[in-house]
């Protein structure tokens, strides 16, 4: 069959091969990756109280974008999916930042725990789209209780401490 | 107490029968009265929140979301930590000028918070948070 090889020839050389070298040049412009870091001594587990299971679901479920803690897959270093990762783990972190706790004010610290239990609540967290690429990160029905509780108690917590202040 | 809500509700009709606006709109701000009150409303602040807030951030207003995100008549009976909260929420919106939303304020020109406006929300907003944090 001449005329079908000469097709598949046209189409391999006219756009597959065009696609790949489009494709290998967009790894020259991956995006300007977040800085990553472990040491964080403004993190909310230097100053809140936070049992390991409520620890570990933070860890599995929100650090990578709420958290300097960002662990990178592989697949993050390949345009043009690095760039939804990159803008993702940016506007995570500008919303709210458990490794920059001490830098907030107490008052910033009331509304991220209010309103980190009202997104686990509506389940609008963690993202659909993250969910998607980290099934680990779903949460049961216990673990988002877990987590509201949890986010609840140290909005309360965190209030209290100025009565105690103040007597 | 009872008497300063009174007073406050007077307060706010007064202030929308003088600016004219909406005055069918029927403003109640303590759904329970004989509780004690973690918040008021002095008649300047009421008079802002009155003409530039209320109209979507009223329990029978239209728009979902707006009712969802905040109520003013629902901030009275909230929670210390939930009222600290959406304290909070408002400086931010305020120092963002997020609020009144772009749309409106590009179709009706005269809702757009003025820095006077502004500055009494804010500072209503903060000492509030202050006091209730123990920090005023």
């Amino acid at each position: 069959m001449p005329t079908g090889s000469l097709v598949m020839g046209k189409l391999i050389k006219f756009v597959l091969l065009p696609l790949l070298v489009a494709f290998g040049i967009l790894q020259f412009f991956r995006g300007e990756y977040p800085e990553a870091r472990l040491e964080n001594p403004a993190d909310i587990h230097q100053s809140v109280e936070i049992s390991s299971e409520v620890s570990g679901l933070l860890r599995a479920a929100c650090y990578d974008c709420h958290s300097m803690e960002t662990n990178y897959p592989w697949y993050s270093k390949i345009a043009p999916i690095s760039w939804t990762i990159i803008q993702h783990i940016r506007e995570g972190r500008e919303e709210l930042n458990f490794s920059e706790w001490e830098n907030m004010s107490r008052r910033s610290r009331v509304k991220m725990l209010k309103e980190t239990a009202e997104e686990i609540e509506e389940q609008g967290m963690p993202h659909p789209q993250y969910l998607r690429a980290h099934p680990e990160a779903r949460l049961t029905d216990v673990q988002r209780q877990l987590l509201i509780d949890w986010a609840n108690q140290s909005a309360r917590n965190t209030v209290k401490r100025a009565d105690k202040d103040e007597d | 107490m009872k008497s300063t809500l009174n007073f406050l509700v007077f307060a706010g009709f007064f202030t929308l029968i003088i600016v004219g606006a909406a005055p069918k709109a029927e403003v109640v701000f303590a759904s329970n009265p004989e509780q004690e009150q973690n918040i008021a409303f002095p008649e300047n602040v009421m008079a802002v929140i009155d003409t530039k807030c209320m109209g979507c951030h009223k329990p029978d207003a239209k728009n979902e979301k707006s009712k969802a995100k905040l109520q003013w008549v629902l901030l009275a009976d909230m929670e210390t930590e939930e009222l600290v909260a959406k304290l909070d929420a408002i400086i931010e919106s305020l120092e963002e000028g997020s609020m009144p939303p772009e749309g409106i304020v590009a179709k009706y020109p005269d809702m757009k918070l003025t820095e006077a406006e502004t500055k009494t929300l804010k500072d209503w907003a903060e000492s509030n948070a202050d006091r209730l944090l123990g920090d005023g």
